[in-house]
């Protein structure tokens, strides 16, 4: 591998946010707007990838910590937006009907139901306590750490997954 | 002892005792079966899990002439529906058995303890039901052996219906897969009667037996009663017609023990028939480690055939420079693949020697030597995990920085990242949820990263359109700079690269040189073959600019 391509990049000259928009700062109107993407989101978010407009690669570096404070910053709330997701804190009840999971639940955003099925599909276990759940509409649902769970939740997410 | 003792011979104040004693029998009745049971279950379930263990890792280490051999249904059957069989009998069979034996023996002392002419009459059916299981056995066991065959077959058919089902749609063989789906079902239903008849059979036989003994000893019995004789009471007979049923009831179930044990004596002889099979590519002597290799191939007068009398490689020698890429070109089934099996050590030479750096293949630890040689096919398996897990997969704790510049240098990171879940994009299974293109990138990002010194290209780009296959070269060039190629390829455009392509005909080496020497040689085997290609192409040509 020696002398391979390099993994990561330099990171982007500077950004800018605007209306929302996320910018690479440019010479003049070039500024180029992109997104930023964890290149693991569900396993680990810390390597990110900044996109254009056309999906075309900008920068990949591997953590936000060489971007300059201010830069960081926005970057933060980028992925924050993107990749905030309902917080699982108590499971009401999981009723299986004809293989669909049916799930009660409080999250940090309200009461939510949703349906799941193919587990093996449609869940992902990014630790032995972590878990990413997409229903069946592709909304994800996300249990940081099953043991800061309630007994009856853990009861019933042993019981489901 | 309550009817003749308690209730005939008035000792009615014992009635509180004995009817407890028999509850406190009752209780540890109970307690003894619910512990049994508990242990069994961990035990059978213990088992089993060892058993589909070790028939998994002996899967693994199978010669591939057993995996071409057999059905890979037959072998799911094997590690699933048999090891099933195996569990149920270990957990629900073995501990009835052994309780009923327990209380088969003591019921017999008890009924000769009673009346010992009474109970030779109750005996007198058991020689018969023994000899006659002994053969019920024999008539059962093939039985569940061909039931065996036929589930690895529904498994094969089920399978290759599923995996193939783009294939039996485009070529509208719906109805016939159908069919032999049908025809394979049908044969195990077959197999299904069959060994419920003859369960049913013995079981109907056993059952009139029994049924002798009871009648013969209510009719001894009751004569004694009558004519007052053998001073036999009608508690005495009424104990006995009790136990009767308890000494009879074992004996009944044996049969039923008998189905379940036959059942899973077979399965076990069917998984022990692949776990004892021999594991591939053994070394000779002391396994030899080679380190990392410097990657010269040689074969010396290497001869090799699948099928005893069919040679494929016919005393070929070749030599192949560390860091040479070499393209292997040649009609289908000349030998281009089995030399590529040999150089994997995926099979050994009959005769002659394939070595790396000077040391015989067989003298090498045949993992370390594996962890050498890359392979990128034709069709690449991908796992139905991450794209960084597959990736990954020859070194999973590989530093996601070299993961990336594999990556990159695959051609893949673009189209990585541009989903959703970038490197954690589940693929799907068999890699179902990428293009052909973006599959080949990710196996050629894997063998990258594994960085082996020995590199095998087999068709690796023929399953890709014009301009993926673009991509894919640049991706190639990247993986074999510095590394010893060897390349098959039909397209023999794709070999251009090769710093020597060498032509196989009929297992031997016809010809070999540069891409340019061998077209200089006007009736050379690679010029004909080039010509043939330009023709065919030139047709393909015509015939798609007359349909547009």
């Amino acid at each position: 591998m020696e002398g391979m391509t390099r993994g990561f990049t330099d990171p982007p000259a500077g950004l800018t946010r605007r209306d929302g928009r996320l910018f690479v700062n440019g010479a003049g109107d070039e500024d180029v707007e992109v997104t930023v993407r964890y290149l693991r989101p569900l396993t680990a978010r810390s390597e990110v990838v900044f996109l254009d407009t056309k999906g075309r690669e900008v920068a990949t570096l591997a953590g936000l910590e060489a971007l300059a404070e201010a830069d960081r910053t926005l970057a933060e709330e980028a992925l924050r937006d993107r990749y905030h997701l309902p917080v699982i804190q108590r499971v009401h009840e999981i009723d299986v009907r004809f293989g669909t999971r049916y799930w009660k639940v409080d999250t940090d955003r309200g009461r939510r139901w949703f349906a799941l099925r193919e587990p093996g599909k449609n869940v992902t276990w990014i630790s032995a306590t972590h878990v990413v759940l997409r229903d069946t509409a592709g909304n994800r649902f996300e249990i940081p750490d099953l043991d800061a769970l309630d007994g009856r939740s853990r009861r019933w997410v042993a019981r489901s997954l | 002892m309550i009817a003749d003792r308690v209730l005939e011979g008035g000792r009615h104040e014992e009635l509180p005792l004995w009817v407890g004693l028999m509850l406190a029998a009752f209780l540890a009745s109970a307690g003894f079966q619910f512990l049994t049971k508990w242990s069994n279950a961990w035990l059978g379930a213990r088992i089993v899990a060892d058993m589909r263990a070790r028939l998994h890792a002996r899967a693994q280490r199978l010669q591939l002439t057993y995996h071409h051999r057999h059905e890979s249904g037959a072998l799911v059957g094997r590690v699933m529906s048999d090891t099933g069989e195996l569990q149920h009998f270990l957990i629900d069979g073995m501990p009835y058995f052994l309780v009923n034996v327990l209380s088969f023996a003591i019921i017999a002392a008890v009924l000769v303890v009673l009346d010992w002419r009474l109970a030779l009459l109750v005996f007198l059916p058991v020689p018969v039901l023994v000899l006659g299981g002994a053969g019920f056995w024999r008539v059962l066991k093939p039985l569940f052996h061909k039931h065996g065959n036929r589930v690895g077959r529904l498994h094969t058919i089920l399978s290759e219906s599923i995996q193939g089902v783009q294939a039996v749609k485009s070529l509208g063989q719906e109805r016939r897969r159908e069919s032999e789906f049908e025809g394979a079902n049908e044969q195990l239903f077959g197999v299904n009667v069959g060994v419920d008849r003859t369960f049913q059979a013995f079981f109907g036989t056993m059952s009139v037996m029994m049924a002798l003994g009871t009648v013969l000893v209510w009719y001894a019995g009751g004569a004694a009663i009558i004519h007052g004789t053998t001073g036999i009471g009608l508690g005495t007979l009424l104990a006995f017609v009790g136990y009767m049923a308890l000494f009879y009831g074992p004996l009944q179930w044996f049969s039923a023990v008998l189905n379940w044990a036959t059942n899973a004596l077979t399965a076990a002889e069917r998984i022990f028939a692949v776990i004892d099979q021999p594991e591939e590519g053994r070394t000779r002597g002391v396994a030899v480690e080679p380190g990392r290799v410097r990657g010269g191939i040689r074969f010396e007068r290497v001869r090799f055939s699948y099928e005893r009398g069919r040679e494929v490689i016919r005393g070929m020698d070749l030599d192949v420079a560390p860091g040479e890429m070499v393209g292997l070109v040649g009609k289908s089934g000349a030998g281009k693949s089995t030399i590529i099996n040999l150089v994997s050590r995926f099979y050994d030479p009959d005769s002659g020697s394939v070595t790396v750096d000077g040391v015989d293949l067989r003298d090498l630890d045949l993992a370390a030597w594996r962890r050498q040689v890359g392979v990128v096919a034709q069709n690449p398996f991908l796992f139905n995990a991450s794209i960084l897990e597959n990736i990954r997969y020859g070194d999973p704790a590989a530093p996601m920085e070299r993961v990336v510049a594999a990556a990159r240098a695959a051609r893949a990171h673009d189209f990585i990242v541009a989903k959703e879940d970038g490197y954690d994009s589940v693929v799907g299974d068999g890699g179902s949820a990428l293009s052909g293109g973006e599959r080949q990138r990710v196996a050629i990002a894997r063998a990258i990263l594994h960085d082996p010194p020995v590199l095998i290209l087999d068709e690796a780009t023929s399953a890709v359109d014009s301009e993926t296959e673009q991509q894919i070269q640049e991706a190639i060039a990247a993986l074999v700079a510095g590394r010893t190629t060897l390349a098959i390829a039909h397209r023999l455009a794709t070999l251009r690269n090769a710093d020597r392509l060498v032509v196989i005909e009929d297992g031997a080496i016809v010809e070999q040189g540069s891409h340019e020497e061998l077209l200089a040689l006007e009736d050379g085997h690679f010029a004909r073959l080039v010509r043939l290609q330009t023709e065919i192409n030139r047709l393909r040509a015509e015939q798609s600019a007359w349909k547009e």
